[in-house]
C-alpha cells in the first residue's frame, strides 16, 4: 500500500517531458544568459515542456540546419536570416506561423513592420516570425572627426577625404573591410546599391555584377582598402569589430553589436564613438542592409505545439526586450508596439544606445535584405550570398591587387557555375 | 555426409559441404569457422564503416542530388565533368598538392632530426621523449584554435614577441596573405603531426645494430658518412611506409586548413578537401562533392600505385 501511494505521488517525477528544440546563432554571453533565464521562466510556465537550446555561431547555422533535416532531425525552431528562410520555405521544410505572427502583435500583423514581414511571405504564407531587426550603419570616432575639423562625410568622396585626413602621420587606419564572410557582403552590395549596381538584372535575372556601376563601386572599394589594415583579409566579424573597439580604426561599416563591445570592452571610447548613415555614391542615394532574423518552425518537428507556445513566450515584450538589451544598441524589436512599450523604454540599456536605434530606426526606407535586391525574393542571390564567391571577388580585387574589371568578371564565372548546378 | 571436401584451401570451400552439421566437422574446418567467426566482426565494422561508405560515395558522384534530398537522377559522369572545368579546380587542387608536400616534407625532415636527437643519450630523455608527443596527442580543433590567437594580427603572442626582440614596428599578417597564409597553415601542419614520424624513426633506429657504426668508424667514416651509409639505409622501410601514411593523411585533410583559414584569404588555401565540404555543405550540391571525393581518392590512388612501383624496382 505504502509503494502503490509513493508510485502515485512519485508520477509526475516519472512522466516524460514534450522535447522543443530550438536553435539560435545569439552566442554572446550575455545573451545566452537571457536565453537561460527565458528558458527557466518557459518551463516554469509550462512544466510539460522541455526547452533545449543550441547554440552555433552565425556561419555554421546553415551547414547544421542542412545535417539536420538530411537526417530528418530538424530542431523544432530555430532562428533565422531572411535569406535561410527563403531556402527553406520554398522546398516546403517550414510550416506557416501567420497565426502567431497575429498572435504576438499588438493589433495583428499591422503591428510588424511592413517591410521586414514580407521577406518571409511566400504564396500567402508567413514563414516566420521576427523578434530582431538589425540595420547596418557607420560607426566613427567623433574625437578623431573633430581634431581634423571634419564633419560627418555623406558621399565616398568626402568620406576617402576624411579617412586621408584622419590618417595621416598616424598609427590608426581609417576603415573596416571584410568582416567575415557575411558582413563583408553586406558591405559590399551596401556599396553597389549605393551606386545603383545590382547582383541580378531582374529577380533570378541575368547576372549583371560586371556592370559599369560595380566595376566603380569595386574601385572605390579599393580605394577604401588603402584605409584598412591588411590583416582585415583574414578578419571574423569579431575581429573586424574589435578593430574598431580597440580604438585602431577610425569608422566601421558595422551592426550596432559593435558599439555595445565599445562599452563592453573600452568603456573610455564610449563617449566618442557616433553613429551615422553610411556613406552614398556620388550619383546614388543612401543603402543599407536590412537585417532582421526570424524564429521558424520545422514542419517535421515532432512538438509543433511546444514550438508554437516558445514562440508566443519569447515574443512578449518583457522575455524579448531583455535579449535585445543584452546586446544594446545591435538590434531592434521590429513591432511598433514594442517601441513605445515601458519594457522598453524602461529599460536602461536601451536607453543607453537609443540614439543608435533612433538611427536604424531612420534608416529603414533606405535598407533591403540581400536576397530582394529588387523587393522581392531573389533565389539565386540567396544562393550567391551564401558561397565565398562575393568575399573573394572582394579579397581578389582589395588584397590580391587583382583590377576591378577581371574580378567581377571571375566572380561572374563562378556565380554563372554555381547557378548551373 | 564427410566425403571429399570441395575445396581445400578456402576456409570457406571446406566448409561448404559440412556446415549444416558442427558435429561432423574435422578439426581443421574448426579452425577454420573459428577464424572466420572471429574475423566477422571485424569485417562487419570495417565494412560498414569504411567500404559501404566507400561505394555509396562513389555512387553517389554519379548522381545530381542538390537540396536536401538524397535522391536525384542519373548524370553520368557529368558531376566529374563539372567539378575539372571549374574556375576553382586547378587552384584547389595545386594549394592541395602545396600543402600535402610541404607539410610532407616537413614533417620529414623535423621528424628525423627529432628521432637522431632523441636516440642519443642524454639527461631526461625519457621526459623528452613524452613531451614530443604533446602536438600529436592534443585534439586537432585545440590545436588549431591555439595556433589562431598566437598568429593573430592584433592578440597574436608570436607578433608581439616579434616586436620586442627584434623590434618589428608592424604586425606581420600571418593569415591574411596568401603566401604567407601558406606557409603558417604548413607550419602548423608540421608541428601537428611530427610526433609520429619521430616515433616511427626512433623506434627503427634503435634497433639498428651497433657493430655496424663501429665498423664505420673502422673504416674511418665521419658522422655525416655514417648518416648517409648506414642510417639512412637502415630507415629506408621506415621512409617507405611514413611516406606512404603522412601523405595519404596530409592529401586528405580537411580540418586544419578549414579550422585555420577557411580555404582563405581568398581562395589562397583553397584545398580540394573544403571544396569538398563546401559543395556538401554550403552549396547543398552533394553529388558534386562525392566527385571531388573520387577525384582526390582517383589521384592518391594513381600516386600511390607509382610510388609502390618505384620502390620495387629500388
Amino acid at each position: 500500500m505504502v509503494l502503490v501511494v509513493a508510485g502515485l505521488l512519485a508520477r509526475p517525477a516519472f512522466a516524460q517531458k514534450s522535447v522543443i528544440r530550438f536553435l539560435t546563432d545569439e552566442t554572446d554571453p550575455k545573451s545566452i544568459k537571457v536565453y537561460t533565464g527565458m528558458e527557466k521562466r518557459f518551463e516554469k510556465a509550462h512544466p510539460q515542456y522541455d526547452l533545449q537550446i543550441e547554440y552555433i555561431s552565425l556561419s555554421d547555422v546553415w551547414p547544421k540546419l542542412m545535417a539536420s533535416i538530411q537526417a530528418k532531425t530538424p530542431p523544432e525552431i530555430a532562428y533565422l536570416d531572411p535569406d535561410l528562410v527563403v531556402d527553406l520555405a520554398k522546398p516546403g521544410y517550414l510550416r506557416d506561423v501567420h497565426h502567431l505572427v497575429e498572435a504576438t502583435g499588438e493589433g495583428g500583423a499591422s503591428d510588424y513592420h511592413e517591410s521586414v514581414i514580407r521577406l518571409v511571405q511566400q504564396e500567402g504564407a508567413t514563414y516566420g516570425v521576427p523578434p530582431t531587426l538589425g540595420i547596418m550603419f557607420m560607426m566613427y570616432r567623433k574625437d578623431l572627426f573633430r581634431e581634423a575639423g571634419l564633419t560627418v562625410p555623406e558621399t565616398w568622396d568626402q568620406y576617402l577625404d576624411a579617412l586621408a585626413k584622419i590618417t595621416a602621420g598616424k598609427k590608426i587606419k581609417g576603415a573596416n573591410l571584410f568582416m567575415g564572410q557575411i558582413h563583408a557582403i553586406h558591405q559590399l552590395l551596401v556599396s553597389m546599391w549605393s551606386n545603383g549596381g545590382y547582383m541580378f538584372g531582374t529577380p533570378n535575372g541575368p547576372i549583371v555584377l560586371e556592370s559599369p556601376e560595380n566595376v566603380d563601386t569595386v574601385k572605390f572599394l579599393q580605394k577604401m582598402w588603402k584605409f584598412a589594415s591588411p590583416g582585415a583579409a583574414a578578419d571574423t566579424y569579431t575581429d573586424a569589430f574589435m578593430r574598431f573597439v580597440n580604438g585602431h580604426i577610425a569608422t566601421a561599416w558595422a551592426y550596432g553589436r559593435t558599439l555595445a563591445n565599445v562599452d563592453r570592452y573600452n568603456p573610455n571610447m564610449s563617449n566618442d564613438v557616433g553613429a551615422a548613415f553610411m556613406p552614398r555614391s556620388p550619383t546614388g542615394g543612401f543603402r543599407t542592409t536590412l537585417f532582421p532574423q526570424f524564429l521558424v518552425i520545422f514542419k517535421d518537428a515532432p512538438n509543433i505545439k511546444g514550438a508554437e507556445a516558445f514562440i508566443k513566450f519569447h515574443m512578449k515584450p518583457e522575455e524579448n526586450v531583455p535579449l535585445l538589451a543584452s546586446v544594446a544598441g545591435h538590434i531592434m524589436d521590429p513591432r511598433a508596439s514594442v517601441g513605445r512599450s515601458a519594457v522598453l523604454v524602461g529599460d536602461p540599456a536601451m536607453k543607453k544606445y537609443s540614439f543608435a536605434l533612433e538611427l536604424q530606426a531612420e534608416l529603414i526606407p533606405y535598407a533591403r535584405n540581400i536576397a530582394f535586391e529588387h523587393g522581392e525574393v531573389c533565389y539565386s542571390s540567396a544562393k550567391l550570398t551564401k558561397s565565398p564567391i562575393l568575399v573573394d571577388l572582394m579579397y581578389d580585387a582589395l588584397a590580391k591587387g587583382m583590377t576591378a574589371e577581371k574580378a567581377l568578371a571571375k566572380a561572374t564565372k563562378r556565380t554563372q557555375e554555381l547557378l548551373a548546378k | 555426409m564427410g566425403g571429399v571436401p570441395v575445396a581445400t584451401e578456402c576456409p570457406i570451400g571446406i566448409l561448404c559441404e559440412d556446415l549444416v552439421d558442427m558435429r561432423k566437422l574435422s578439426r581443421q574446418k574448426k579452425e577454420a569457422l573459428y577464424g572466420i567467426l572471429l574475423l566477422l566482426p571485424s569485417v562487419v565494422v570495417i565494412g560498414a564503416t569504411a567500404v559501404y561508405p566507400l561505394l555509396k560515395g562513389i555512387s553517389f558522384s554519379f548522381f545530381k542530388l542538390s537540396g536536401f534530398s538524397y535522391d536525384g537522377p542519373f548524370v553520368g559522369f557529368a558531376n566529374y565533368a563539372r567539378v575539372i572545368s571549374s574556375s576553382l579546380f586547378m587552384e584547389s587542387f595545386w594549394n592541395n598538392a602545396i600543402w600535402a608536400f610541404g607539410t610532407l616534407a616537413g614533417q620529414i625532415l623535423v621528424g628525423l632530426i627529432t628521432a637522431l636527437l632523441l636516440n642519443r643519450a642524454f639527461r631526461g630523455r625519457s621526459v623528452v621523449r613524452g613531451m614530443i608527443l604533446f602536438p600529436y596527442i592534443i585534439p586537432g580543433i585545440i590545436a588549431v584554435i591555439v595556433w589562431r590567437w598566437m598568429l593573430h594580427d592584433q592578440y597574436g603572442v608570436i607578433n608581439l614577441v616579434l616586436k620586442r626582440w627584434i623590434g618589428l614596428e608592424e604586425s606581420i599578417h600571418w593569415l591574411a596573405t596568401p603566401t604567407l597564409a601558406m606557409v603558417s597553415l604548413i607550419l602548423v601542419g608540421i608541428w601537428k603531426f611530427f610526433p609520429f614520424v619521430t616515433i616511427c624513426f626512433l623506434a627503427r633506429l634503435q634497433v639498428i645494430p651497433p657493430k655496424l657504426y663501429d665498423a664505420a668508424k673502422v673504416d674511418g667514416a665521419s658522422a655525416w658518412k655514417e648518416f648517409w651509409h648506414v642510417t639512412l639505409p637502415q630507415l629506408r622501410e621506415v621512409f617507405f611506409v611514413v611516406v606512404l601514411l603522412r601523405g595519404i593523411f596530409m592529401y586528405l585533410k580537411f580540418d586544419i586548413p578549414w579550422l585555420l583559414t577557411a580555404g582563405g584569404p581568398g581562395t589562397s588555401t583553397y584545398t580540394l578537401p573544403i571544396m569538398s565540404y563546401v559543395e556538401a555543405f554550403h552549396q547543398m550540391q552533394r553529388g558534386t562533392s562525392a566527385a571531388i571525393g573520387c577525384v582526390l581518392f582517383a589521384t592518391l590512388t594513381v600516386v600511390a600505385l607509382v610510388y609502390f612501383a618505384f620502390e620495387q624496382e629500388e
